[in-house]
């Protein structure tokens, strides 16, 4: 019980150490605190036993908790979480070196582990969600890294907003299931929602190759050993839900060969290194989709495992990589890096042979158990292996690229970098050939079920897999000097199209629409109705000043108008009525005597 | 004399000792007085919490002879919460003020106690016609506010404002006064009272038109959709501690009087026309969230985003379902606390740079690392990140809003999306990039005033997001028995024919 919730206390208060004084603290306390939490955090899931605790109430109405979970599942989760989690921070002490962000830098990172073990450990979906948003704005917040940089900053916000689509299927999933609705498809469907947000898969994973703006060993960590994967943990975790819904598995398996086939044909024709990564996790995230659409659970945690070894490792050696050539990471301007950086090298091979699915690696053991599972649907199984062919084509590419030939542009003390940042990629290789021997399969199925019975005969799917492999690195290896079609390069402006509809189309058109109408109508009608009463009370006026006071001036002016002719005589001057007098004196006396 | 009275008075003594002391010392004097309340009323917390579905520190005693209208006041579950929220902001306005306001001093700080006052009496009137005069008298204050200390066309968003609400107020006094004719008293709970005995029985008609009444003049406060073009005008023109206190607390006078009345008196028809609302408020929630896209000034921004948040308040209001009603009462302090954070923030900035365009603004992390982290928490906080306060309140509200119809609470959920988009691109254009010379020169960190301002709002955002025990238990039990009263007399009174039907929302 203690264990447990120090699995998630340590790296939560390596974060809050980090953001409360990370400012005034050396370099090596820093990277000691945050290192060490991680180291710790590791230990404490090896150290605990399965359990279940409920620590504090949180909504108690909804069944919302603080509780964790620990299970095989979880367990898997958390330690690929912590143990390559704790690899790159300690990567991260060379790479990160010379930032001035350092603290940070790796506030954020034990942030980000902390809130991704929150995610995999909770032990109700509100809680989860409350790890599955953490990790989101982990997300924003190392994307966007270096925020002087325009570029990193809109990414980190596309990354967040193309997430908030997915996490909005996920809240209503989770409310429908909190509403104890009978598990209906639909529950399940938004779900899928949710999990494509995350893992960056077709139609919502135009923000993982963006979200390279990062700092590399945050790309190894989050954009593709463990963030990214939070969608195939959802997926695994609610599989009951997807056993009753066979049409929306089904849509899985599809959406996750779809992603696997398309990113993998984008990936063979980029020209950055990191972006050829970003694409390449895109579709193995594909795979692992393809098999939690076909039941093989299990199968695709497996690849889950895999995967974190040998793309962390590639993404630590691209690291390397740019580190020795200053920052560039344009492939066109590299080649012949081999003899400067032979350890990196042959690292970097390890991990680019278990990618391609070389025999007795071990990407090869878990992409041959996903394809096995989709052996009993052939479209999938066709499409799954044609993936297969391109993602040796475009590893042997980029190996090529880096490595062989001569050196496309002049370069100088090109040199291997620390000590520091060559043995977690030494550990991880260790993973990315060795995992394959140690399939999890009976520590899940307790939790996750066994797998349908694809009845793939073992030995033709290896042999394939083996064969396509093969023609993949021999079709890539001539070429790889190659330009490609502008539409591979801009990812069949996938981008562009959505910029186009949501972005300028639906949030800034619509709100500028509204925002006339606002104006122009709902206030132009408030305004109108003031308009009005002035009017009204002009119109009364004049009424007050010429039709009731008129009436009563025109009175007094009939009166004035009738007392005119007397008025004339009342002039009062004493002389003047004194002259009447006498006129009327003497036209009386004349009158009198005229008689 | 209670200690709800004395929390009620104080800010009117404090508001006349302002206008008699020297100018000199009075926002030290309304920063002293108004922390004193503040204290006092955490004091009301314990009995009322102890009690919340009954009427704590009740007062009741007459006022004027005829019409009987008596000073009856009382404090439940439901305006505890948003009493403490009107004490604890009025400081921290009063603390953003301290170099912002500079030309009649005594008598800006003198009406934000008025102000407090006012807000203060509303939510602990129980007597219709005190409610009414102290609905009023929060207007006053705020009508100056904004028309003296304001912006370049305070006067016009000054008197836009006040006649806008007073239009609404009016018709609610018509109603009050014929439920006056009905009842023979002003007062809530015998009005109640005589409603639920079936005492005085309203026609489906009358009802409706009471109903409507009320409820134009609460919708125009909170603001609902399309009655919310006075909302950004008064934002962008009112000085910093008008915007807080406008938008943390007077709009939540709204939503309580939709809550307080229309609900319990007028359940039939409000269950009649929660269709209409419904649709209005999430109307509202979206095309708030849109407008405040294309905002290029930073208030009208965040004004737009609150027409876009008090939708889901009315939302969770109109779902009759516990869980919709909790959220809407938490969300009520949640959007208190990070939009009253918002606008303190935008002020601090206005202060340093004299400008409410985004555009003025541009890589201020970097000059400025504790503002952009604290402006990045108050953001998070407002799009509803998981363990800060927003997040209960919205998923609540959404709960409720689902147990009537998956179909609204999807729809809403596009709100969800919009506020990630339209918050963080302010956040990207404002403070990431790269600063400018002169932005670099006039952008200085934080002052120890402006944490201390702010420090309290971080607090609350992170306390009611981890831990909402501590506030939502109270508001749970009074919502509770509103809501049971609300449905069983919707039902067993006027027919229901169409709309959401209390069946359906009491089922599961």
């Amino acid at each position: 019980m203690v264990t447990l919730a120090l699995i998630l206390a340590l790296p939560l208060l390596g974060a809050l150490l980090m953001f409360l004084a990370g400012r005034r603290l050396p370099h090596a306390v820093i990277s000691a605190v945050c290192c060490g939490t991680a180291l710790g955090s590791f230990i404490c899931v090896l150290l605990s036993a399965d359990q279940n605790v409920t620590y504090a109430e949180w909504l108690p109405s909804l069944n919302a908790a603080w509780g964790l979970n620990l299970d095989a599942l979880s367990r898997v989760m958390a330690l690929v979480i912590t143990g390559v989690g704790f690899l790159i921070h300690v990567y991260s002490v060379g790479y990160m070196r010379e930032d001035a962000g350092y603290y940070r830098y790796f506030g954020y990172l034990n942030f980000f582990v902390f809130a991704m073990l929150l995610l995999v450990l909770a032990n109700n979906y509100v809680l989860m969600f409350a790890g599955w948003e953490g990790v989101g704005l982990a997300s924003y917040l190392l994307i966007g890294f270096w925020f002087h940089r325009p570029a990193a900053a809109a990414a980190g916000m596309k990354a967040f907003v193309v997430n908030r689509v997915g996490d909005v299927g996920l809240l209503l999933a989770i409310l429908a299931i909190q509403l104890n609705v009978p598990a209906a498809p639909w529950i399940a469907a938004l779900l899928v929602v949710g999990a494509i947000g995350k893992s960056a898969q077709f139609p919502l994973h135009t923000w993982l190759p963006d979200a390279m703006e990062g700092p590399t060993p945050v790309s190894a960590l989050i954009h593709a050993a463990t963030m990214v994967t939070a969608g195939v943990y959802l997926i695994a975790r609610s599989h009951t839900i997807f056993e009753s819904a066979a049409q929306v598995s089904a849509v899985v398996a599809w959406i996750g060969a779809f992603s696997a086939i398309l990113a993998a044909s984008v990936a063979l024709a980029q020209n950055d290194i990191k972006r050829v990564l970003a694409w390449s996790t895109v579709s193995q995230l594909g795979y692992m989709f393809l098999a939690l659409g076909t039941g093989a659970y299990w199968v695709a945690i497996f690849h889950m495992v895999t995967h974190a070894f040998f793309k962390a490792l590639l993404f630590l050696g691209a690291g390397n990589v740019i580190h020795a050539v200053y920052g560039e990471q344009d492939l066109r301007k590299m080649g012949g890096m081999r003899t400067a950086l032979p350890k990196t090298h042959a690292l970097m091979l390890v991990g680019a042979a278990s990618a391609a699915g070389a025999p007795g690696l071990a990407g090869f053991f878990s992409k041959d158990a996903i394809l096995a599972s989709a052996w009993s649907a052939p479209l999938l199984f066709v499409v799954g292996m044609a993936a297969a062919l391109l993602t040796a084509a475009y590893m042997t590419r980029l190996m090529y690229l880096i490595f062989y030939g001569t050196a496309r542009e002049e370069r100088l003390h090109m040199h291997e970098p620390p000590m520091v940042m060559i043995a977690p990629l030494a550990v991880l290789a260790v993973g990315a050939i060795a995992a394959g021997y140690v399939s999890p399969r009976f520590l899940l199925t307790p939790v996750l079920g066994a797998e349908r019975e694809a009845g793939a005969p073992e030995w033709i799917v290896m042999a394939l897999a083996t064969a396509v492999a093969g023609a993949g690195w021999w079709f890539a290896r001539g070429r790889y000097l190659n330009s490609w079609p502008a539409f591979l390069q801009r990812a069949f402006y996938i981008d562009e199209i959505y910029d186009a509809v949501f972005v300028r189309g639906f949030a800034l058109g619509g709100g500028r629409l509204l925002s006339a109408f606002d104006a122009r109508v709902l206030d132009a009608g408030v305004n109108g109705v003031g308009w009005l009463t002035r009017l009204v009370s002009r119109v009364s006026i004049w009424w007050d000043i010429w039709i009731v006071d008129g009436l009563v001036r025109a009175a007094s002016f009939a009166v004035k108008m009738s007392s005119y002719p007397v008025r004339f005589v009342q002039s009062g001057y004493v002389q003047f009525y004194a002259l009447v007098m006498l006129a009327g004196l003497i036209t009386f006396v004349g009158y009198l005597f005229a008689r | 004399m209670s200690l709800l009275d004395v929390v009620l008075f104080l800010p009117l003594l404090g508001f006349l000792a302002l206008l008699i002391l020297p100018a000199g010392v009075s926002r030290s004097a309304a920063l002293g007085i108004s922390l004193v309340i503040f204290v006092l009323s955490l004091g009301l917390i314990g009995t009322v919490t102890a009690a919340p579905d009954a009427y704590g520190f009740e007062g009741n005693t007459p006022w004027i002879n005829t019409p009987e209208i008596h000073y009856h006041i009382g404090l439940d579950g439901l305006g505890l919460w948003l009493v403490i929220l009107s004490t604890l902001l009025t400081p921290i306005a009063i603390l953003v003020s301290w170099k912002y306001i500079e030309q009649r001093v005594q008598l800006f700080y003198a009406f934000l106690l008025l102000l407090e006052f006012g807000v203060i009496g509303v939510f602990v009137s129980l007597d219709l016609f005190l409610f009414y005069v102290f609905w009023e008298v929060s207007l006053v204050p705020m009508y100056f506010l904004i028309g003296i200390w304001g912006h370049d066309r305070r006067i016009y968003a000054a008197v836009k404002f006040f006649l806008y609400t007073m239009a609404g107020s009016v018709l609610m006094l018509a109603a009050i006064i014929f439920l006056y004719t009905q009842a023979g008293t002003f007062d809530y709970v015998d009005i109640l009272n005589q409603l639920r005995s079936g005492r005085i029985v309203l026609s489906a008609q009358a009802e409706m038109l009471l109903f409507l009444a009320f409820f134009l003049s609460f919708a125009i406060k909170v603001p609902l959709f399309p009655l919310h073009t006075w909302l950004p005008d008064a934002h962008v023109e009112a000085p910093t501690a008008g915007s807080i206190m406008l938008a943390s607390v007077m709009l939540k006078m709204g939503t309580y009087g939709l809550v307080r009345f229309c609900l319990p008196l007028f359940p039939g028809a409000a269950h009649r026309a929660a269709g209409w609302i419904v649709g209005l408020a999430i109307v509202g929630i979206i095309y708030g969230a849109l407008v405040a896209m294309v905002q290029p000034n930073m208030k009208k921004l965040v004004a737009y985003s609150s027409v876009s948040h008090l939708g889901f308040v009315v939302l969770g209001i109109f779902s009759f379902t516990q869980a919709g009603l909790d959220g809407a009462v938490y969300q009520m302090l949640n959007h208190g606390i990070s939009t009253g954070a918002l606008f303190m923030l935008v002020g601090f900035m206005y202060e340093r740079r004299h400008s409410l365009e985004i555009a003025a603004y541009g890589g201020v992390a970097t000059p400025a690392p504790h503002l952009a982290i604290v402006f990045l928490i108050t953001t998070l906080a407002s799009i509803g990140l998981p363990m800060l306060n927003n997040f209960v309140g919205e998923y609540l509200v959404l709960q409720g809003a689902a147990q009537v119809s998956m179909a609204s609470a999807a729809a809403a959920a596009v709100g969800v999306i919009l506020s990630a988009c339209y918050m963080l691109w302010l956040y990207q254009r404002a403070f990431y990039g790269r600063a400018s010379e002169s932005l670099a020169h006039h952008m200085p960190d934080l002052s120890k005033r402006e944490w201390i301002a702010v420090v309290p709002l971080l607090i609350l955002m992170l306390w009611m997001g981890i831990y909402t025990q501590t506030f939502l238990p109270a508001i749970s039990a009074r919502n509770a028995s509103i809501l049971q009263e609300v449905n069983r007399s919707a039902t067993a009174g006027v027919p229901s024919p169409s709309g959401v039907s209390p069946e359906v929302a009491n089922a599961r």
